[in-house]
């Protein structure tokens, strides 16, 4: 492999790392006993709505990191 | 013909990967699940909810989830909570009394003098109480170890504002404390059988099963299906799932609805449960026989993308078994095309579980935390070796060809057609080893070794040799046993 490739390989590393680390961090709404009093129903469901909201883009989150480790396996062998 | 021989070698070797592969497309319907709309048809809405809790013996965890569910985000005269109590020998009668003197009007204690003929019957004899009376605008059927968070329950109601919702479920979450490293497998497991795959299921509207552990049935749908529960099978919820949608109704998933349960903390207790629910799904296979992949008024139930969902677990160990006659038929009959298939195999199988590994902390970061390694190491050791053999095999290759042939593991001597046979043939023998540590546990000897071994072996096979047991069970026609998973009331939230 060219060292412009290795370099590559690298920097692509680099990013799966700082995704994968950012990624992990976030916690998850419900689940959780609220403080009393708790939220209100419509409080409840705006979370709701928000967490599956960002299903898309975790699942994005995973593609993009296979797709990294695709691509570092393609560039390394 | 020969190479007509080959191509369904090579189908069969890569059907070894077909439960991965679904899982990875649950995954991804999963993640389009804001697409479905699931809250469309939500509203603010509290209905009559009776609990029925089928009860034998829980005295150690019956208090506890009582309390629990009087102090529920719920209004307090839309709640009654009847314990089903199946002739407990324990202490039972005694604590449902207090219960029921503590909370007037809230909890009832319905008492079987004859008992012992299993949940579903136990159950029934709640319903038969509940709706006999108006009262009832919808039954919550839970167990006696199931922690309810105090949103649960109206989180699970707001879709019945929508009248076509039949039935209800939400995410059961292993919440054993101190959890031991069997609940933690668990755990992890719940993360893609529950919150991933049931929101999947929710795209495609249809429920393979709501949970027995929280359930919650409009009374409408109830009364349609009979006004009772399925006592012939060892699945009585999932046979409550399909009556219910088969009568018109939806079933959905609520995945921010969170309940805790205790889980089993060993082989043979894991055992008892799976094989119970892998007999029941076999029954389902055959009772609804007339429902897959027809389309029709049955909804969803016979879509082909549903069965493929269904029998990607029902015959996950068949598949298992064909992708290694496949890999030594062709090692036998074509070495070098045994090696392509073998590496296909296992990088194919390495990705789908990264990205179901990786998409399951990104789901769920709050059970992650408490799960990553057991999520990590779920295939078991050495099927992770093989993984990374597929992973970096073109990697090792093209930069460790000379070294890999010094230590053996490359060319063409005896060692490394050894290894690839033995390879070749761990697929099927890691279900046989998962059956030896059973039976390890079972003896008594050398405890200490079953925990290492698990690990060694792995999870999912575990979950394989299970299956293939239920299989055989079925077979022979055993006895249906409802084998209660032992409860110590040692459950509670992680945050």
């Amino acid at each position: 492999m060219s060292a412009g490739g290795r370099g590559r390989a690298v920097f692509l590393l680099i990013v799966f790392v700082a995704v994968a680390s950012k990624m992990f961090g976030g916690s998850r709404p419900g689940g959780v006993t609220p403080p009393n009093p708790g939220p209100s129903w419509s409080e409840d469901l705006a979370e709701d709505r928000r967490f599956e909201r960002s299903l898309i883009f975790r699942e994005l989150a995973a593609i993009l990191l296979i797709g990294l480790l695709i691509l570092v396996r393609q560039l390394l062998s | 013909v020969i190479e007509i021989v080959h191509v369904v070698l090579v189908a069969m070797v890569l059907s070894g990967a077909t439960v991965l592969i679904v899982g990875c497309i649950q995954f991804a319907l999963a993640g389009l699940h804001v697409l479905s709309r699931p809250y469309a048809k939500v509203a603010e809405i509290y209905p009559a909810v009776a609990v029925i809790i089928p009860a034998w013996n829980e005295a150690a965890v019956l208090d506890r989830t009582i309390d629990r569910l009087m102090e529920l985000d719920y209004p307090r005269e839309k709640l009654r909570v009847y314990v089903v109590d199946d002739a407990s020998t324990d202490e039972t009668p005694e604590l449902l009394r207090r219960k029921t003197a503590e909370h007037p009007g809230g909890v009832f204690h319905l008492r079987r003098d004859q008992g012992g003929e299993g949940k579903a019957h136990t159950i029934n004899h709640g319903l038969r109480t509940i709706l006999a009376e108006p009262w009832a605008e919808a039954v919550l059927v839970t167990d006696a170890d199931v922690i309810f968070t105090r949103t649960a329950l109206r989180r699970m109601s707001r879709h019945l504002a929508d009248p076509e919702v039949g039935a209800v479920t939400c995410y059961i979450k292993e919440g054993s404390r101190p959890g031991n490293f069997m609940n933690r497998f668990v755990g992890f497991e719940y993360i893609t059988a529950q919150a991933a795959a049931r929101r999947a299921q929710n795209v495609l509207d249809v429920q393979a099963c709501l949970a027995g552990g929280a359930q919650l049935l409009a009374r409408g749908a109830l009364e349609e299906i009979g006004g009772a529960i399925d006592t012939t099978s060892l699945a009585e919820d999932t046979f409550t799932t399909f009556n219910v949608q088969l009568a018109g109704y939806r079933a959905k998933f609520d995945g921010n609805a969170v309940v805790w349960a205790e889980e089993p903390r060993t082989i043979v207790g894991l055992w008892k449960q799976r094989q119970r629910w892998s007999r029941g799904n076999f029954q389902v296979t055959l009772r609804y026989k007339h429902v897959w992949l027809r389309r029709g008024n049955q909804g969803h139930l016979g879509s082909p993308a549903f069965a493929a969902l269904w029998f990607s677990i029902v015959f996950m160990p068949v598949f298992m078994a064909m992708a290694t006659t496949g890999l030594v038929t062709l090692f036998f009959i074509d070495r070098p095309l045994a090696i392509e298939s073998f590496k296909a195999l296992w990088a194919l199988t390495g990705f789908t579980y990264l990205f179901i590994t990786f998409s399951s902390l990104l789901l769920d970061p709050e059970m992650a935390r408490r799960t990553w390694f057991q999520g990590l190491m779920f295939p078991g050791l050495i099927n992770l070796v093989l993984i990374t053999a597929g992973l970096l095999g073109p990697i090792l290759t093209a930069h460790f060809a000379g070294q890999l042939e010094t230590v053996g593991f490359a060319g063409p001597g005896l060692a490394p057609n050894l290894i690839l046979l033995a390879a070749d043939l761990w697929l099927t023998g890691s279900m046989v080893a998962a059956w030896s540590l059973k039976k390890l546990e079972e003896s008594g000897h050398l405890p200490w070794l079953v925990r290492p071994l698990v690990y060694l072996v792995g999870y999912g096979p575990l979950l394989c040799s299970i299956t293939v047991a239920a299989y055989v069970q079925e077979m022979r026609g055993a006895e249906m046993r409802w084998d209660k998973t032992e409860k110590t009331g040692q459950v509670g939230e992680f945050a």
